[in-house]
């Protein structure tokens, strides 16, 4: 956490800003730029109006995870969750208002919002695997020291292999939703004609189809 | 109580509850490409569909039990067998991926089915270049993997593949011949009468030459002449059988042999490797991990495998019969 916040001192000043913008060096231990908030990181993180904030400093240079790479990767999925909250408040607002299918700024905020869920979970990602460097085991096990025997040329081979099949995947999938969307709702039907689901083959006249095939094939 | 030995027979049965349930609907993918009909196509993945991601959990479980109670074992596989696994991984996605797809896009049908096809016979192919490198032997050091990651290229194990993939066939013939009617299973039975007769001669074949490459094997024909003996002729004598039932009724005979023939060499595989857990380099207790990571994994075995066993049977009771040539959609 305390590359997290984008602080570098042993104690920040009193009161702490909240910082949403750092640029830092990591070989001087400071950041080059900081913006934030003014007294927000001292309310939001110790939870009184003058409380001092843990910084980088406290871990041994040697021991430190790439503090940008952290930072952003809180912020991105901290920033987002922030912004999913205020979708959700303001949907129950609409709705309670009765304009929540009319409210045209509402929809267009939560089109650009449809991939926020993968990325904040991208961002979380980046924070918890870049956050514990050096360390594959916390205390116990540097990731240096757990280098899988494996050439790297071949892990580099087999990282395309992975990202060009997920790229077929994705290119797929993107294919396929533009294709429902250019479609529109009106036209969607409400059980796709084959649509991969097995609910279906509970329904009455499945089964008994389905058990009279098995009484005749005895 | 000899966790160890245990947690190896719980790993054994994964791998043998894996090998009978997804090898069947592996066939059926791979005999995809031989089926030129849409409707017939359809038919097949149908006939897999409700179960197939129930039969990969064993793959889960194989390489859990693996990480917990062997991970001296897993140190030294995971690099050895590298290639095959990751390649064998992606195959199962994009079988998995194409599932769907092919099911969505119906003017597309034709090219998933060869994606998944595909899919499928990578994943054969793969299973059988690991099994293959796992007899010929992983070179060690100590306890880490010293060899190179495409040791698993040599003669055998790529014979192995081709042994692993034509069993899969027949296995998924076998699954095509019980749940499928009229068309379909005239498909079913040309296929097993090409695809038995092909895979016990490549059979043979992988079997000399693991005899003549892995000394561990003729060191386990002298210790257990009679057991692997009798292993072989069950074999032997389920693929007649097989053979014999292909096209008659009832309808599941061939599956059964199918399951017990490819059920004895996976006991007589079991047989030539025991106690070991690297074949014929590291034992089951050698690369054992703590009494408790055992004990933790047999507790979660013990729970989670009849929650696993019931939902299988769940899905094949639900499903059993014949698959309805509408589809379940119907």
């Amino acid at each position: 956490m305390q590359a997290a916040e984008g602080f570098w001192e042993k104690e920040s000043a009193s009161p702490a800003p909240y910082y949403w913008v750092i640029l830092p060096d990591q070989k001087e231990q400071r950041n080059r730029f900081a913006l934030g908030i003014p007294s927000l990181g001292s309310i939001w993180l110790t939870h009184s109006l003058h409380g001092r904030v843990e910084g980088l400093k406290n871990t041994p240079p040697d021991r430190q995870p790439i503090m940008g790479m952290v930072f952003y990767g809180f912020r991105i999925m901290y920033g987002i969750a922030i912004l999913m909250f205020a979708a959700a408040t303001s949907s129950l607002w609409l709705r309670w208002r009765h304009r929540l299918y009319t409210t045209t700024w509402f929809l267009r905020f939560l089109i650009v919002m449809t991939p926020s869920g993968i990325i904040a979970t991208l961002g979380g990602w980046y924070l918890a695997e870049t956050g514990r460097q050096p360390w594959a085991i916390f205390g116990l096990l540097r990731t240096i020291d757990a280098v899988s025997p494996v050439p790297a040329q071949t892990l580099l081979a087999t990282l395309i292999a992975f990202v060009c099949i997920y790229a077929f995947f994705m290119a797929a999938f993107l294919f396929f939703v533009a294709r429902i969307i250019r479609r529109g709702p009106d036209l969607a039907l409400a059980q796709a004609d084959a649509s991969g689901s097995l609910k279906n083959a509970f329904r009455s006249h499945v089964l008994d189809s389905a058990n009279a095939n098995a009484v005749a094939g005895r | 109580m000899d966790l160890p030995l245990l947690s190896a027979g719980f790993a054994a049965l994964s791998v043998a509850l894996y090998v009978l349930l997804d090898g069947f609907d592996l066939g059926v993918g791979a005999l995809l490409l031989l089926q030129p009909h849409e409707k017939s196509r359809n038919h097949m993945v149908d006939s897999i569909t409700p179960t197939w991601d129930g039969n990969e959990t064993w793959l889960i479980m194989t390489g859990v039990t693996l990480l917990a109670a062997f991970p001296v074992a897993y140190g030294i596989l995971m690099p050895a067998l590298y290639i095959p696994i990751i390649a064998m991984l992606l195959a199962l996605g994009l079988r998995g991926v194409t599932f769907e797809f092919r099911a969505q896009m119906k003017p597309y049908r034709r090219r998933w089915d060869v994606v998944f096809a595909i899919g499928s016979i990578v994943a054969a192919c793969m299973q059988g270049l690991i099994l293959g490198a796992l007899i010929e032997g992983v070179s060690i050091d100590g306890a880490t993997f010293s060899g190179s990651v495409f040791d698993c290229f040599h003669p055998l194990p790529l014979l192995c593949a081709l042994c692993v993939l034509e069993g899969y066939v027949v296995l998924g013939g076998c699954w095509l011949h019980f749940k499928t009617s009229a068309l379909l299973h005239g498909f079913s039975v040309r296929t097993l009468r090409i695809a038995l007769p092909l895979f016990l001669l490549t059979f043979f074949v992988v079997a000399g030459l693991a005899l003549l490459v892995q000394p561990g094997i003729r060191v386990a024909w002298q210790t257990h002449p009679l057991l692997l003996g009798t292993v072989g002729c069950t074999l032997l004598i389920a693929a007649f059988i097989l053979f014999n039932s292909i096209g008659k009724r009832p309808d599941v005979r061939p599956l059964a042999a199918g399951m017990v023939m490819i059920a004895s060499g996976i006991a007589g595989l079991a047989i030539l490797v025991f106690p070991m857990v690297v074949p014929f380099r590291v034992s089951i207790w050698n690369a054992s991990s703590s009494r408790l990571s055992q004990i933790f994994l047999l507790t979660g075995a013990i729970v989670v495998t009849p929650v696993v066993l019931g939902y299988s049977f769940l899905a094949y009771w639900v499903f059993r019969g014949k698959t309805p040539e509408k589809g379940w959609d119907g």
